[in-house]
């Protein structure tokens, strides 16, 4: 095709877009493909260049300064020395209306962005060929039509209303195909991870098993025996396969925050904290912590998912007030619009809301090792189990000053927007 | 308790390293028996291929069963086990590196009596290794 273009040449496209990148990139795939491209960076600058001279085909983005593409579009229609210049609108097709505005604007045919090369060109192939559909060819018509609950007028022919259709039913089907491949792909990497997740499970404990069980060995058989650092070394052995033995249950129980059906129950949310709390304290009854929770919080939720979002938040305040005068940790709910908000508060260490951003990413940390140790895992898996049960998590904090992690568990109204 | 063994089912030399140590220290080591694939458990326990005529106890009070093995896994030698008279009874523990749910869930329904975790820690791997030691030579009444 590309040889029969290059020789018939002077197929002039005309790109009316105002992104400098997509410019760049579609004159970069027209060219290749042996076609002559001009430009305007917006539907005013277009109309003026079809009136200098006539291009082929017109194709264009919707949202633009100055003149958008439907009315440009609606100009060159209404223009007849120029309507039967087909033109292409490249759009998000994101609401239904966008079609309605399209028959409204004499659109010949919808191109879905992000769009493929091939798809695009092969387009341009079908339209050039087909003979151009003038807007005097047939009738225009009054249609009623109701679309997404609303009720529109539309004036447009039979003919163009059909292929416009046709065209963005080809579109659809084929969105439809790169869904269907893009689900299955994702499922065999589902697989994939499950596969890794395993065999970390099983094959990477065992070797730090054997670095630490021999250090060790080492120390109780042969302790007399080492002199000057021989014993700090060994203990710095023993700590890093701690340490990688750390990051490993880390990365298991992120891995398993994503597994797995979800299996709904009403949970006692206060139940799970106050065990916890309690283990702390029992664990570092040197510790003088004030903790409270509200009693009978409960919430439909996944049990063990939940307990280890709680773990980790409670985890956290915990270690983050290790060096708090008088530390206090909270759990209670609040009402926010519809929504059940529950909250992990604490004056502990905080951090600086700027970096707040990373809190959530795997392995960001907001403290160094030498402050309060730790592997960087635990918020991330929080927020990927709170994001399964249709939540959001978010938190404020001062440095010094202690930090609030606030999540909830339905997805009714989000956190920090509006309600529906 | 002169006559009891355990038999250990391991592949990972290090860890059988480990094991044993763990049992020397409370004068156990002697009581087990040491096989390192799924084909030699079997063989073991019925006296067949390489164990034809072998001599101690016909069955030992207690098998440690590690998951991954080369050859047969852990999980089909459960079932091996347990789908003969002789061995049906016979007081098996899964000893494993795994955490994971769908292991432990499948050893049970194979019909494991016990199902333990090596741990990472050193001294923790003693403790469980000793206790298990303790348990199935002195504590448990077999079968």
């Amino acid at each position: 095709m590309s040889a029969d273009k290059r020789t018939a040449k002077a197929i002039e496209v005309l790109v009316v877009e105002d992104s400098r990148t997509q410019v760049e990139q579609i004159s970069y795939m027209l060219e290749r493909a042996g076609y002559r491209v001009r430009i305007a960076g917006n539907g005013a600058e277009a109309l003026e260049a079809v009136r200098e001279s006539r291009p082929h085909l017109i194709i264009s983005d919707v949202v633009m300064p100055v003149m958008d593409g439907y009315t440009m579009c609606r100009a060159i229609k209404d223009d007849e020395a120029l309507s039967d210049i087909p033109v292409i609108i490249l759009t998000s097709l994101s609401d239904p209306q966008d079609v309605i505005l399209g028959v409204e604007a004499g659109v010949d045919y919808y191109m879905t962005k992000p769009y493929h090369a091939e798809a695009l060109l092969s387009e341009i192939e079908t339209v050039l060929a087909s003979s151009p559909y003038r807007e005097t060819d047939d009738a225009q018509e009054q249609f009623k039509i109701t679309i997404a609950g609303k009720r529109r007028l539309v004036r447009s022919s039979r003919g163009r209303l059909l292929t416009l259709l046709l065209s963005t039913y080809e579109n659809a089907v084929r969105h439809n195909k790169e869904l269907i491949e893009a689900q299955a792909e994702l499922e065999a990497a589902n697989k994939e991870l499950e596969a890794f997740a395993y065999a970390v499970s099983h094959d990477l404990r065992a070797p730090l098993r054997a670095l630490s069980g021999f250090s060790h060995a080492l120390i109780e058989d042969y302790g007399p025996k080492l002199t000057g650092e021989a014993h700090d070394f060994l203990d710095q052995i023993a700590l890093a396969s701690r340490r990688m033995g750390e990051l490993i249950d880390g990365l298991l129980t992120l891995s398993r925050s994503t597994r797995g059906e979800l299996q709904w129950e009403e949970v006692d949310l206060s139940a799970h904290a106050v065990l916890i709390l309690t283990e702390h304290a029992k664990a570092e009854p040197s510790r003088r912590v004030t903790w409270t929770v509200e009693p009978g919080l409960s919430a439909r939720c996944d049990s063990r998912l939940i307990g280890v979002v709680l773990a980790n938040l409670l985890d956290n305040a915990w270690k983050y007030t290790g060096g708090t005068l008088e530390p206090t940790i909270r759990l209670y709910a609040e009402r926010r619009g519809d929504e059940q908000i529950y909250c992990v508060a604490d004056n502990g260490a905080g951090f600086d809301m700027r970096h707040a951003a990373k809190l959530f990413q795997p392995f960001q940390r907001l403290h160094r090792q030498d402050e309060f140790p730790g592997i960087g895992i635990g918020l991330a898996t929080v927020q990927r189990i709170v994001h399964r049960h249709g939540g959001r998590i978010q938190a404020t904090a001062a440095p010094g000053k202690g930090a609030v992690f606030s999540f909830s568990l339905s997805i009714q109204s989000g956190l920090g927007e509006e309600g529906p | 308790m002169t006559t009891k063994t355990i038999l250990l089912v391991e592949n990972n030399s290090q860890d059988e390293m480990l094991t044993l140590r763990a049992l020397r220290k409370i004068n156990l080591a002697n009581h087990v028996e040491v096989v390192r694939d799924g084909q030699q458990a079997l063989d073991y326990l019925f006296r067949e291929g390489e164990f034809t005529g072998r001599s101690g106890p016909e069955l030992p009070a207690a098998v440690l069963l590690d998951i991954n093995l080369p050859r047969i896994s852990g999980l089909e030698v459960l079932e091996r086990l347990r789908a003969d008279s002789r061995t049906r009874m016979l007081p098996i523990v899964i000893l494993t590196s795994s955490d994971e749910e769908q292991d432990r869930l499948r050893g049970y329904i194979h019909g494991a009596n016990s199902f333990v975790r090596k741990p990472l820690d050193s001294s923790e791997f003693i403790e469980t290794v000793s206790r298990l030691g303790v348990y199935w030579l002195a504590v448990n009444e077999p079968p």
